[in-house]
C-alpha cells in the first residue's frame, strides 16, 4: 500500500501529453481505476489522446468537480477511491492552474499539501500537472514544498523541499483581508437567532443577485457553520455579507478554534452526529476560505453570482 | 414583550418553552395565554406554584368555579407519585386532554410552571428527555402547552437543554410578531406527522423525539406510515439526518414525502436521494 503523489513540471502541451497520458495507460495496464480530472481544452485532448482506452478511464472536468479546491479531496477523490474500494486508484488531478484568483489560491495550495496527509498510506496515485511557464515562481515553489516527487524534463526526482503536509498546510492559515467598512453584520448568539441569521443572509444574497437555489445552498452552510458556534464555543458569533469580485461573500466569525487542519475534507459517517458542518459548506458553496486560532476562527463562504 | 406576541397565538398541537426574567412579565405572559383559553372555550390547567395566588392576580374565580381553569400545585401534579415521572406525566396530559373534551371544552390548554425542577427533586435529571418527549403527546393536538422557566433558578446551560427540548421558545428577545419555529401536526390520512416551520438546533431534540418514536406511537397493522416535510421552509442537516435515522428504524414502514429541491440536496450529500418520495 503506498501512495505516490508526483508533481508534473510540464513545459507545452507535447510535454504534458507524454507525461499524463503514458501514466494513464501504464495505470490501465495495471487494472487501476483511473480518474482524469482537468480542465477545458486539456480534457478535451486528453480524450482524443487516449481514445483507445477510453473505456477503463473516468472523465471529469476539474472546473466543476474542483471548483471549490476544497470539495477535491472528499467530494472527488474519495468519493472515487470509495467507488473502487477494491482497486488501487490512479487520478490525474490539476487544481491549480493559471487564472486560479489571489482568494483562491491559498485553498488549492492547502488541499494539494493535505491530499498527502489523507492518501498518506492509501494505495493510490494522483498526479499534478502544472503548467511551468505560466505560474508564477512562488507558486512553483508551493508545488515542490507539496509533492514528495516531482517530474521534470520528462524525469522523476525526489522534492528536496517537500515538507510535512500539516507544515505547508499551516503556511496558508492567514488572517483573511479586512471585510469591507459597509459590510452589514449581524450577530448571534443562542439557537433562537439563527432564523433571524438566516433570514438575514438569504435577504442579502437575494439582494446582490444570488439565484434562489444558490442563496438555499448558502443559507444552509451558514446556518451549519453558526450552529457549530453555538455547539462547540463558548460564545455567540457575528454574520458579515458584501458583494466582491462577482462573488456573494458570507464570513462566519467566532472564538472558536478549528484544531483538526482535515475538518472538512474527510466524508462523515452519516450516522453520527455533528463534524460536518464545513465540510457541507465545502459541497455548497463555490469557495471556502478559512482563518483559525486559539480564540478566533473565521470562515468565508464565496458564492460566484 | 413576550405577553403580546405568539403567547396569544397558539394552537392546539403547540409546545413553547417560555423563558421569563421576572414576576411581573410571568404574569403578564399567563394572563395572555389564559385569555386566549379563556376566549376559546378550552378548559386550562395549571401546575405551578402558589394557584392560589395565580387566581387572584388575574381574577380567575369565576372561571375556576366553573371548572374551565384548574389550578394544582406541583406537589399534587408533577411530583405526585413523590418524584417527577415523565412517562406518568405524559399520560396525565393525555387523560386531561380527553376529559376536558369529555367536559365539551374544545381542547386542553396546559400550564407548566418547571420551577419545581431547580429543586433537589428526585426524576429531575430526566426533565429535558420529557420535554423533548411530550411533544408525542401535543402532536396529537388535542391539547397544547407553555412551560415556564424562570431564568433567575436555572443555569444557562439547563436552560438550553430544555428550551432546545420545544420546538418553539419564547422570552423577552422574542419578536411579536414570530410563529412558533417548529409545528408538529399527526396526521389519520394517512397516518403519520406532519412537520410545519423550520427546523435547526433550536427545537432539534423535540424533532428527534417525535420522530424517534413515531412507528411506535402509531400502532397499527404495519401499514405505512408518513412524516409529511412539505410545510419545512428550512431543514438543517441534522434535521436530514434525524429523517435518515427515522427512515432507516421504521424501514419499510415509515416514508418521507415532500422534500423541497433543498431538502434533497441535502439528502444527496448524506447519501440518501432516495428515503424521499416526490
Amino acid at each position: 500500500m503506498t501512495f505516490d503523489h508526483p508533481g508534473l513540471l510540464y513545459r507545452g502541451d507535447g510535454d504534458y501529453l507524454h507525461v499524463t497520458t503514458g501514466f494513464v495507460r501504464e495505470a490501465v495496464a495495471a487494472g487501476d481505476a483511473v480518474l482524469v480530472a482537468v480542465t477545458g481544452h486539456r480534457l478535451r485532448s486528453l480524450r482524443d489522446a487516449l481514445s483507445d482506452v477510453a473505456g477503463a478511464v473516468s472523465f471529469t472536468d476539474m472546473a466543476t468537480a474542483g471548483r471549490n479546491p476544497g470539495r477535491i479531496i472528499p467530494g472527488l477523490l474519495l468519493a472515487f477511491a470509495s467507488t473502487h474500494a477494491e482497486r488501487r486508484i490512479s487520478v490525474v488531478g490539476e487544481p491549480i492552474r493559471p487564472g486560479r484568483s489571489a482568494v483562491e489560491y491559498p485553498a488549492c495550495a492547502q488541499h494539494e499539501a493535505l491530499i498527502n496527509a489523507v492518501f498518506a498510506g492509501r494505495d493510490a496515485a494522483i498526479l499534478c500537472p502544472y503548467d511551468a511557464g505560466h505560474l508564477e515562481s512562488a507558486t512553483v515553489d508551493d508545488v515542490w514544498r507539496s509533492h514528495p516527487v516531482m517530474i521534470v524534463d520528462g524525469r522523476r526526482r525526489d522534492s528536496p523541499s517537500f515538507t510535512d503536509p500539516y507544515a505547508t498546510a499551516a503556511r496558508f492559515n492567514l488572517p483573511l483581508p479586512a471585510a469591507p467598512s459597509g459590510a452589514a453584520r449581524l450577530t448571534y448568539a443562542a439557537a433562537g437567532d439563527l432564523s433571524r441569521v438566516r433570514r438575514f443572509t438569504g435577504r442579502h444574497a437575494v439582494e446582490a443577485g444570488l439565484p434562489g437555489a444558490r442563496v438555499e445552498d448558502l443559507v444552509t452552510a451558514v446556518n451549519e457553520l453558526a450552529e457549530n458556534t453555538l455547539v462547540h464555543t463558548a460564545g455567540g458569533g457575528s454574520v458579515t455579507v458584501w458583494v466582491e469580485d462577482a462573488r456573494f461573500v458570507c464570513q462566519v466569525g467566532d472564538q472558536g478554534f478549528v484544531a483538526d487542519p482535515l475538518a472538512g475534507r474527510i466524508p462523515a459517517d452519516p450516522r453520527v452526529p455533528g463534524g460536518r458542518g464545513l465540510l457541507l459548506a465545502h459541497y455548497l458553496c463555490d469557495l471556502v476560505r478559512l482563518h483559525t486560532q486559539p480564540g478566533a476562527t473565521t470562515i468565508r463562504l464565496h458564492m460566484a453570482l | 414583550m413576550i405577553e403580546a406576541g405568539m403567547l396569544g397565538r397558539l394552537r392546539p398541537g403547540d409546545h413553547a418553552c417560555v423563558v421569563v426574567d421576572d414576576d411581573d412579565v410571568r404574569l403578564r405572559s399567563l394572563a395572555t395565554y389564559i385569555n386566549a383559553g379563556l376566549r376559546d372555550d378550552e378548559r386550562i390547567l395549571y401546575f405551578g406554584p402558589h394557584p392560589q395566588r395565580l387566581a387572584d392576580d388575574l381574577d380567575l374565580h369565576a372561571a375556576v368555579g366553573r371548572g374551565q381553569i384548574e389550578v394544582v400545585t406541583p406537589e399534587d401534579s408533577y411530583l405526585a407519585g413523590g418524584a417527577f415521572d415523565p412517562e406518568a406525566t405524559m399520560a396525565v396530559w393525555r387523560s386531561e386532554a380527553a376529559r376536558a373534551r369529555a367536559d365539551g371544552y374544545r381542547g386542553l390548554r396546559a400550564i407548566g410552571d418547571m420551577s419545581w425542577a431547580a429543586g433537589p427533586v428526585a426524576g429531575r435529571e430526566r426533565l429535558a428527555w420529557y420535554e423533548a418527549n411530550v411533544n408525542r403527546v401535543f402532536a396529537e393536538r388535542q391539547a397544547m402547552a407553555i412551560c415556564l422557566y424562570d431564568r433567575r433558578l436555572f443555569s444557562p446551560a439547563e436552560l438550553q437543554r430544555v428550551t432546545w427540548a420545544h420546538p418553539a421558545a419564547v422570552d423577552g428577545a422574542t419578536s411579536p410578531d414570530a410563529e412558533p419555529a417548529l409545528r408538529f401536526a399527526r396526521t389519520v390520512d394517512p397516518p403519520g406527522v406532519r412537520l410545519r416551520g423550520e427546523a435547526d438546533l433550536s427545537n432539534r431534540q423535540a424533532l428527534r423525539a417525535v420522530l424517534e418514536r413515531l412507528a411506535d406511537d402509531i400502532p397499527g397493522d404495519g401499514s405505512p406510515v408518513t412524516v409529511d416535510v412539505s410545510g419545512l421552509r428550512f431543514a438543517d442537516a441534522a434535521t436530514v439526518r434525524i429523517l435518515l435515522e427515522a427512515a432507516v428504524a421504521g424501514a419499510p414502514r415509515l416514508r418521507v414525502s415532500g422534500c423541497s429541491p433543498g431538502l434533497r440536496r441535502l439528502l444527496m450529500f448524506n447519501g440518501a436521494e432516495a428515503v424521499c418520495e416526490s
